[in-house]
This record gives C-alpha cells, structure tokens and sequence, in this order.
C-alpha cells in the first residue's frame, strides 16, 4: 500500500540525457517518488506490467514505433495510470493527437516548471479519486 | 564537467556517428524511407540534448537540419546532395563543439549558428528579404549591451523588453522568422532567470546576418537551384483574399470621404489625392499578387474526365477517347472547382448530339473511335477552355424547327437570324433538346444551365460548329473571380451598378425619338433601332414622367446585341469586388451580385441579359 504522498513514475526516452534532465527536476519537485527508467518501447511494457505505474512520460520520438500507439498500450495495461507525451514539435497536429490518446501533451526540452504543473494536476487527480 | 554535459557529448558523438552514417547512406539511395527516419531522428535527438544542456547555437544549428531533413519525409523536397552536404556540414560543426567541450569543460563561449542556419535558408526566399540596415544593427547591439549590464534588479523588464525591440527590428527588417527563435530565447531567459541566454539569441541572428550577407568564399559549393515551394491551407489564401477584398472597399470608402472634403475643403483634397493614387496602385498590386497565390492548373478538374468518358461512352454505345491538352494552365481555384459540372454536361453532349452513330460514322468514313478534345490555353487576362469533338456539327434546320415548335421564336425572327444567332438558340431556357431527344444527357439540364454556370464565373460560352466535322463549345473565363469594373446608373431613386464591360456609350436623348412598338419600346441611335427598357420601370420602381424631354440612356450589348438603358443618372466608375447574392436577393432574376461601397451601402449589380429578357 503506498502512502498517499508516494507515487512511481516511469521516464520512457532513448536518450539518458533527456532521461537525467526529467531525474533533475523531479529531483526538485517529488524527491520522494520511486522512479523507473525506459529505453525503449519493450522496456516501457515491461515495466508498466510489472510495476503499474501512477504516471508515465514518453518522448514521443522514439524509434520503432508509434509513440501514441505506445501510449495506447501503456494505458490499455494500466488505466489509471496518467500520461505525458513530450515532443520538440509543438505542432498543433501532434497536440491534437495526443489529447485524442488520452494523454498530455508537455513541450520539450520540459521545464521544471511545466513538469510541476502537470504532476501537480495529476497528484490532485489521484488523491480526489474515491 | 558536470555529468550532464559528459553525457551530452557522449550520446552527442553516438548520434553524429548514427546520422553520418544515415546520410552517406541516402546519398546513393535517397529514397530509403528508413534511413529517412533514422536521420531525422538523430538530428531531432540531437536537438534536445542541446536544448537540455542550453546549447543554443547548437539547437538552431541542429534545428534547422532538421527541418531541412522534415520537408524531405513530407515529400515537400527532395533529397538532394547538396541537402546532404549540408547536413554533414552541420555535424562536422557538431563535433567541432563537442572537441571544445571535452577540451574545456564547458560549452564554447563564442559558439554562433548563423552560417550553418544559413546553409538550409540560402535557397529560401527570406534570403533576399533578410538584410537589416546599419541603425537595426545598432539597435540590436544595444539590446545586447542593456543585457550585458547585469544587474539583480529589474532584470525581467530588461530581457522582456529587449526582446520586444528586437522583435520589432526584425519584422521591420521583412524578417520574421527569427520571431519564434527570439520569443523561445526570451522565454527560456526569463525561466532560468539568466538573460544572457537572450542576448545569445540576438548575438546569434547578428553574426548570422551577418554571414548572409557576407560574400561566399570562393570555393564554397553554389547550393542546388531547387524550386522551393511552401504548401499553406487553401483557407488561409481565402483569408488572405477576403482581407485583400476588404481592403480594397476600406480603400474606396476612402476615396469617397476624400471626394466629400475636395468639396468642402479643395485645398486638403488636393493633398489627399496623390497618397490615394498610391493606395490605389498598391491595392490593385496586392490584389494581383494574391489572386497569383489561388490558382490550381486545370488538370484538378481535367483529371476526372478520362474515367467519366469511358462511362459515358459506354453508356451511350458510342466509342469515343479523350485528348487532353493544356492541363497545366492555371486559373483561380474557384474557377478550376466550379467547371466540373459545366463541362461534364458539354462532354455528355458532345458524344450524345455531336458523334454520329457507328453505322453513319463508317459510312462517312470518319474513325470509328470518334475523338473529344478538351483543351485549356491562356490567352491575356482570360483562360480558355474548348471541348472539341469531330462529329457532325450542329443540325441548323433542325434548331429551327424546335424553337418553332416550343414557340421560342416566330418564323419571321428566325428567318431574320444569322447561322450564328441560330445556333446560339440552343442556350436558351426552354430549348433543352438533352431531355427529350435522349433522355440521357443530365438530369434535363439543357445548355441554358452550362452557360448560366459560366457566367456566375463572369465567363461566356461561344459554339463554333460546322456541319460534318464538328462542334467546339468554347468557354471564355477571366483568369482571377475578384474584381469586376462597372458604372452606377441611378433608376427610381436608387442606384445600381452595371458591368463596365457590357457599355457602349452614355448619351443624352430626346424623349421625341423614343418609339413605342407593341408594349415595347424602341429607339434609333447610330442609324441602328434598338430596344429601350426604362430601369426604373423594369424593376418596378415606378415610372418616367412623359412631360420630360430628355432622356439619359446607357447604350449596351449583352451576347452581341445593343440595348438602350433609360436610367435618371449616370454615376461614376469604380471597380468592385462582385459579391453572389445571397438571402433573400438570391432568387432576384435582374440581379447579379452585390458589393459594398465606399460611403457603406450596398450596391445592387444589375444581369444586363436578363433586365432585357
């Protein structure tokens, strides 16, 4: 049972430096997360089935795959689970696209302040869950 | 070197070695649409590293590669070896960088991403829009000295305001694309609470700048000569119309205030009118420009007529092929989109009317595979498009006999009538042989809809036809749907715009020359009796008083023929915008648009033919 502050959030990105970047600023914002790391799209599913994630957040370039196709799937496995896509494109059909799949749409390279605006939502999300 | 930048460099130099080998890759096989993501994916990863680490040039350096490398996967341009020279020029950059990091720890100081950008615009257009003058430089140095003078307090106000000036500079300079670059900078300084990410950013599009313009070394390869061609939403052209549209009625109503103060005030007038005549040029010059922007080649509409020409060859049991010529000609969007139906309705009736059946053909000794022709030319401000087709032309006595036999015309007018004339019959509302003769031409849509459909497009419809070897259906069509010239002519207390193109001459009359025959009137000018119709009666809006003397007539031909026009007054010409009618007016018959005039009316334009009819 987790206490109601702790949660676990999975990095999906292929770059580590992208990967230490979001460790930095959730460094400063939930240092007390528990905190998974993914590489790939193979990496992403494993961890999600097996550590049920409250949040996930996928770069959305990754290769060999669809990365809202992935977000499908990570959700499929773990509904509850929230989800971010982080792109370099801010195109409006990429922002669309992510909405329609259910997840948020976070610009890249991601601020501490926009990580924290959308963790924040999603802590008060889950904590007015019954 | 802190961890961070020990990874950026290192997953860096992975990532050169990736797309190095990507593009050397497509350079032999520029099509791999594997190697194409692959690339493309190592230039974006790159690109966030560099964000991550606040690596500016190397982000705007990086970045436009990449997009270079985007326009390829969206088959915008094509993968050329230029555009792989330089993308490799960008990496070979990429790693200079990198050397400097691993030797000194930290990012290079002096880092600028100007000529690299520059490679991927060169072939821009912006390129010759982009040169700033001395005193923007000197504006923008400023900006980069306020930025310099680092001080704790009122740091924010100093980096949100550079920004705006150098923003502004830029714009004045015909540059706005380095907007989106500075506005990101100035947001990333005012987050990181450092303003020397900004005056990067401006230091940047100075040396930049700078190395645009600066004349390219001798042995610097020349860039490819490609067509560069933007995609933009049809709807954003529209817009960009309907503004070029609105203009220009901003622009009259100018012109009619200007008009109200020569009269009260001539010496401010006089000085209104030459900044008017300037407007006036720049706006038809806009216009020009952007009707340029909304034209589709004819092929859009052409394109559709092979497969539609088997069917109705099929259907009818008449063999037939198609020739398409001039498919590249261009015309206005609206124009293009709204042939369709005309010209299916032409083709049906070329092989319906026109094409003999196969036992007569054969007995003619004509080809048993008869030939349609649809052909599109330009000819000065028009486009022409014909439908040509080899049979047996049209059957004159046989047009005669049914405009007797519906009662379109009596005997004695037709026997009055040219072969011309006789054959114009056939676009007359009622004529309709399409229905009854086959019952397979349309839905009973005769030939007086084809021409009623081309002249909403302000075109005409003319037939050439000769007996044995066959018909041409030609129509005429202005090259843009925008500007129509016209007068205004006041009738019954109001005023009305008639097409500027349909008057002969104005002149005063006297009302003694006005005969009456039947319930009609006529009038004889020139030597030549021609039929006179009071506006004002026409549409009801009452009628002339017999106790006048003289009479004001608008002489016009509409289809080659003259008409007189008695209207109260003449007003002046100016060129219109034609709106189609929409509401309520739709369904008047005399009318054939709207447009707004200067002092904010509205202004009914008249449909000549059918004040006529």
């Amino acid at each position: 049972m987790k206490t109601v502050s702790r949660y676990t959030i999975l990095i999906v990105d292929d770059s580590k430096l992208a990967r230490m970047a979001v460790n930095k600023a959730l460094n400063t914002l939930y240092p007390e997360w528990e905190r998974l790391e993914a590489a790939n799209a193979e990496e992403a599913v494993a961890a999600v089935k097996q550590a049920a994630p409250d949040v996930a957040l996928l770069d959305f370039n990754m290769p060999g795959r669809d990365d809202l196709a992935l977000a499908a799937q990570l959700r499929e496995a773990n509904p509850k689970m929230a989800v971010a896509v982080l792109s370099a494109n801010r195109q409006q059909q990429i922002v669309d696209r992510t909405s329609a799949a259910g997840a948020t749409f976070l610009a890249k390279p991601i601020t501490e302040a926009a990580l924290g605006q959308f963790l924040k939502a999603v802590v008060q999300d889950m904590e007015s869950r019954p | 070197m802190n961890e961070f930048l020990e990874q950026f460099v290192l997953e860096s130099r992975e990532l050169v070695e990736q797309a190095t080998a990507d593009l050397l890759a497509l350079e032999n096989a520029p099509h791999d649409a594997g190697r194409l993501d692959s690339v493309f994916r190592a230039f974006h990863t790159l690109k966030g590293g560099a964000g991550i680490v606040d690596f500016i040039a190397m982000e705007h350096a990086v970045h436009a590669a990449e997009d270079g490398l985007a326009a390829v996967r969206s088959g915008e341009r094509a993968m050329t070896g230029a555009l792989v020279g330089d993308c490799l020029a960008c990496l070979d950059q990429v790693v200079q960088w990198l050397d400097a990091i691993d030797r000194t720890g930290e990012l290079p100081a002096s880092a600028a991403a100007g000529a690299i950008v520059a490679r991927f615009a060169s072939d821009a257009p912006r390129e010759s829009s982009r040169a700033l003058s001395a005193d923007g430089r000197s504006v923008l140095e400023a900006q980069v000295a306020l930025l310099d003078a680092f001080t704790p307090e009122g740091w924010e106000g100093r980096v949100s305001s550079a920004a705006r000036v150098a923003a502004n500079v830029l714009a004045s300079a015909g540059d706005a694309s380095w907007a989106e670059l500075l506005q990101h900078a100035a947001e990333t300084s005012m987050a990181a609470r450092d303003p020397r990410v900004l005056r990067e950013a401006i230091e940047e599009i100075l040396d930049g700048e700078a190395a645009t313009l600066a004349p390219s070394a001798p042995h610097a390869p020349e860039p490819e000569p490609t067509a560069r061609t933007l995609r933009v939403d049809t709807t954003r052209i529209d817009a960009l119309v309907d503004l070029t549209g609105e203009l220009t009625i901003a622009r009259n109503a100018m012109g009619h205030a200007a008009k109200l103060i020569d009269a009260q005030a001539p010496a401010l007038g006089a000085l209104l009118k030459d900044p008017l005549a300037v407007l006036h040029r720049l706006t038809a010059e806009l216009q020009h420009a952007v009707l340029g922007m909304r034209v589709l080649p004819l092929d859009h509409v052409f394109q559709r007529f092979p497969r539609l020409l088997r069917e109705i060859s099929a259907e009818l049991g008449k063999p037939a092929s198609l020739v398409v010529e001039g498919g590249d000609t261009e015309a206005d969007k609206v124009i293009v989109e709204n042939l369709f139906e005309p010209l299916v309705h032409v083709i049906r009736n070329a092989i319906a009317h026109g094409v003999e059946p196969a036992a007569k053909r054969a007995a003619l000794h004509k080809p048993a595979v008869a030939t349609i022709r649809l052909a599109a030319s330009r000819e000065g401000d028009h486009v022409v498009v014909e439908v040509s087709d080899d049979g047996q032309g049209i059957d004159i006595a046989r047009i005669r006999e049914i405009a007797l036999e519906r009662g379109l015309l009596d005997a004695n007018a037709l026997a009055a009538m040219s072969e011309e004339e006789i054959v114009d019959i056939i676009f007359e509302p009622g004529f309709s042989t399409a229905a009854t003769v086959t019952g397979l031409s349309g839905r009973g849509v005769g030939m007086d809809a084809v021409r009623a459909a081309v002249r909403r497009l302000a075109g005409d419809v003319r037939i050439q036809t000769r007996a044995g070897s066959g018909t041409t259906i030609r129509f005429l069509l202005p090259f843009s749907v925008m500007i129509t010239p016209i007068m205004v002519v006041g009738a019954g207390g109001q005023a009305f715009g008639i097409p500027l193109d349909a008057v002969v001459e104005t002149l005063r009359i006297g009302t003694g020359d006005i005969s009456a025959v039947g319930t009609a009137q006529v009038v004889v000018i020139r030597d030549r009796t021609i039929p006179l119709v009071s506006l004002a009666t026409a549409l009801a809006l009452g009628q002339a008083d017999p106790a006048e003397e003289h009479a004001t007539v608008v002489v016009i031909e509409v289809d080659g023929q003259y008409g007189a026009l008695r209207v109260d007054r003449v007003g002046e010409r100016m060129e219109v915008m034609m709106k189609p009618l929409e509401g309520l007016l739709a369904g008047m018959p005399a009318l054939a648009g709207s447009t707004i005039l200067g002092d904010g009316s509205v202004l009914l334009i008249l449909d000549l033919a059918a004040v006529f009819q």
